[in-house]
């Protein structure tokens, strides 16, 4: 099962939106949190549409939009996307104001707004597109179930897939997630990436993806050191592996047996980038994309080695929670 | 190997029972599960009915074969009992479990249990904040029934509002024909919430009394809660397992009406080619059709888009049809998979359903439901429609 990436746009923590990606400033956490930078929306949202959207929306909306601009795409033939938590914001709002208001008189507005195909379904509307139209929401194969379904639609003899992976925090989703203690060693984070696959190489430069396994619930990292080796059997060892850890990845049981596994490989994180949230491997994959197509590195990214010359190929690694794992292998056809 | 996809074991818990069999005694006897609310503490139960499953979280807890309510929801306990009547009813042991994947469909997931919590949350009170939030999220209703059944291999969840397990079951198909899985356990389940129940208050669309729906006057819908799957396996892989092959899943669609949020078009759009693209996947002609179960909320807007919709598809030669939610209510996130379980007993018992409560044709589309049970000399393709807001339409065909 393989497929192009076409083109890319994401809004995360960094500078990744508008550019090519690639930024030079590294923003660090506040209050403890990686909060995204938003652009202003106008450029793709009609000011009295976006006032009515939660950031979620907006933020997912401005890069399907600008990922299919690059792509030279208008109307995709499936919309798939991805969130762990879906739209929050407009969720807390309407059940807020029903307890608040005793279950009366409430705005159906934030309720309309609030289920996980409001992302999808608000693409799909502002396109006038009428095909396949999917949403995941499952921790942290959100993204990974959305993009494990565009990869079956190409199989199936489709073209131009839309797929992307969002979730956005706020103040009390925040505050649950920080108390259920659940991300340490990663910080926060939030954000939007969508992704245009195609079946056929086109434009310039497209990143193959070779190859996306799931692994749910594996008891030990060795699971998944034997299914990396599976993989890498037929492509040999990749120029570099990514992993979804901060820059210390010792501090995770999974990534540091990845590390010893591969001694000499040269290694790459991303989660002090993005932040920890069940889509962040959305923000893993825009990363692993622009490192093939553009051949250059990240600040703040680097763990162990630099890759002399050409970046050919990547063996992406990301877990959620020890529970959702996934591994990914790209390249670049030359 | 046979690309056919086969259904060798059906579960569900809804209003009208707590399994297949009590399911089926209350459709053939015409008893309806919508009545007043008894375990939702809501201020609608003085004003509204609704399609609650006949039993409180305690009793539940008894039937999921558990001890506790601890890391539980009422969603995940509709999953557990469904989804454990449809592995036993397949016959699957723990090794096949340990290579089947799961696909669940929910909206809101753990929702019954931390709208319960987020007063003290707000408030400030202290929380035990696991027990509270800690089972919210649709992923984990998903992994939590995946877990205390067995089923090891993938797991996922699809949230695409009403159509939610449809899709489930068209993903399965999918993923069952091109030779990536064997076995898949398919469905949804979702329980009735605060939240919900206040959403389509505030929509205008539900009705306080009993749905509908395909009538002049309907008001609207009445809400449901249940859990329902499907096994479903490749044809060749369950008959090397010697397994009972119930019916088959001969063809799918799945589009966007890319019109309203909430409302579905005045033309049919999305629902049009749902049924469409299923009716190419399934390489069948839409005259097969015996029998339809419709989506037919009840709500003045759905019924009146489908109907538009059937014509579209079927003109003037309309197959029987009628809508299962006057027994069930709406359930939302489990309601494709409720209305996939009651295809397949159709087809099992030659049954088209009766349409309850209905008395009038819409004006300006004379499309008329069953108003009783009929019994067939045969029933051998049965199509199923789920829509659901953002414009989403599936379109499912079973057949013998």
């Amino acid at each position: 099962m393989e497929a192009y990436i076409i083109s890319n746009s994401c809004i995360s923590a960094q500078d990744t939106f508008g550019g090519d990606f690639f930024f030079n400033e590294l923003h660090s956490p506040e209050s403890g949190r990686l909060n995204a930078i938003e652009p202003n929306y106008k450029d793709f949202i009609a000011p009295k549409v976006s006032r009515r959207m939660a950031r979620i929306i907006k933020m997912s909306v401005a890069t399907a939009l600008d990922c299919l601009q690059k792509g030279g795409v208008n109307l995709p033939e499936a919309i798939i996307t991805g969130t762990g938590l879906g739209c929050l914001k407009d969720t807390e709002k309407f059940l807020k104001d029903a307890i608040e208001n005793k279950e009366e008189t409430l705005s159906p507005t934030p309720f309309i707004q609030s289920t996980h195909n409001t992302i999808a379904g608000q693409i799909a509307l502002l396109l006038k597109c009428n095909s396949y139209n999917y949403t995941y929401a499952h921790r942290g194969f959100s993204f990974e179930s959305a993009l494990d379904d565009a990869l079956l639609h190409i199989r199936e003899g489709k073209d131009n897939i839309l797929v992307g992976g969002s979730d956005e925090f706020t103040d009390s989703s925040f505050d649950i997630i920080d108390q259920l203690n659940c991300y340490p060693p990663y910080i926060q984070g939030e954000g939007a990436s969508f992704f245009l696959l195609s079946k056929s190489k086109k434009g310039g430069n497209p990143i193959k993806i070779n190859y996306l396994q799931q692994l749910y619930h594996p008891s030990e990292p060795n699971d998944i050191i034997n299914k990396a080796k599976e993989i890498l059997k037929e492509k040999g060892m990749p120029d570099m592996i990514l992993l979804g850890s901060d820059t210390h990845p010792e501090k995770d049981p999974w990534y540091s047996s990845v590390v010893k596994e591969f001694p000499s490989s040269s290694i790459a994180c991303f989660k002090n980038l993005s932040g920890e949230y069940p889509t962040a491997s959305a923000f893993g994959l825009s990363m692993a994309y622009h490192m093939l197509h553009e051949n250059k590195t990240f600040p703040g990214s680097d763990v162990k080695g630099k890759v002399n010359g050409n970046i050919k190929n990547i063996l992406f690694y990301n877990h959620y929670l020890g529970k959702n794992h996934a591994l990914y292998l790209l390249s670049k056809e030359e | 190997m046979s690309e056919r996809v086969a259904i060798t074991g059906i579960g569900i818990i809804s209003a009208i029972g707590n399994n297949v069999p009590e399911n089926l005694d209350s459709l053939t006897k015409l008893k309806a599960g919508v009545a007043p609310i008894q375990h939702l503490q809501t201020r609608l139960k003085d004003s509204h009915v609704a399609a609650e499953v006949k039993a409180s979280n305690e009793e539940l807890i008894e039937l999921a074969g558990l001890a506790s309510f601890d890391g539980l929801t009422r969603t995940i306990l509709l999953g557990i009992i469904a989804a454990k009547e449809a592995i036993a009813h397949a016959g699957l042991d723990n090794k096949q479990l340990a290579n089947t994947s799961f696909y669940n469909g929910t909206t809101v997931g753990g929702m019954d249990v931390s709208e319960r919590y987020y007063e003290d949350y707000i408030n400030g009170n202290k929380i035990d904040i696991v027990r509270a939030f800690g089972s919210h999220d649709c992923g984990y209703v998903t992994e939590k029934i995946a877990d205390v059944a067995g089923v090891k291999h993938n797991v996922t969840t699809i949230s695409t509002a009403c159509s939610s397990s449809a899709n489930t079951i068209m993903l399965a198909g999918r993923k069952i024909k091109s030779g990536q899985e064997q076995c898949i356990i398919a469905g949804g389940t979702d329980a009735l919430s605060l939240f919900t129940l206040n959403g389509f208050n505030t929509l205008f669309i539900l009705d306080p009394e009993h749905c509908k729906p395909f009538d002049e006057n309907r008001k609207g819908l009445n809400l449901g809660e249940a859990g329902a799957y499907l096994v479903l396996e490749n044809e060749e892989h369950a008959k090397a397992r010697g397994a009972k092959i119930l019916a088959y899943i001969a063809g799918y669609g799945n589009a966007n009406d890319a019109f309203h949020q909430t409302a579905s078009s005045d033309e049919g759009v999305g629902a049009t080619m749902a049924m469409k693209d299923a009716f190419n996947v399934a390489d069948v002609d839409p005259k097969t059709i015996d029998y339809i179960n419709v989506h037919g909320t009840g709500t003045s807007n759905n019924d009146l888009s489908e109907g538009v919709a059937l014509k579209n598809i079927f003109g003037d030669n309309l197959p029987l049809f009628s809508s299962t939610k006057p027994f069930t209510g709406h359930t939302l996130g489990a309601a494709g998979a409720v209305e996939a379980v009651f295809s397949v007993l159709s087809m099992q018992h030659n049954l088209a359903y009766a349409n309850l409560n209905f008395q009038q044709t819409i004006e300006g589309i004379n499309v008329r439901p069953l108003t009783e049970n009929n019994t067939l000399p045969a029933i051998n393709s049965v199509l199923s429609n789920s829509f659901g807001f953002g414009g989403n339409c599936t379109s499912l065909i079973f057949e013998k």
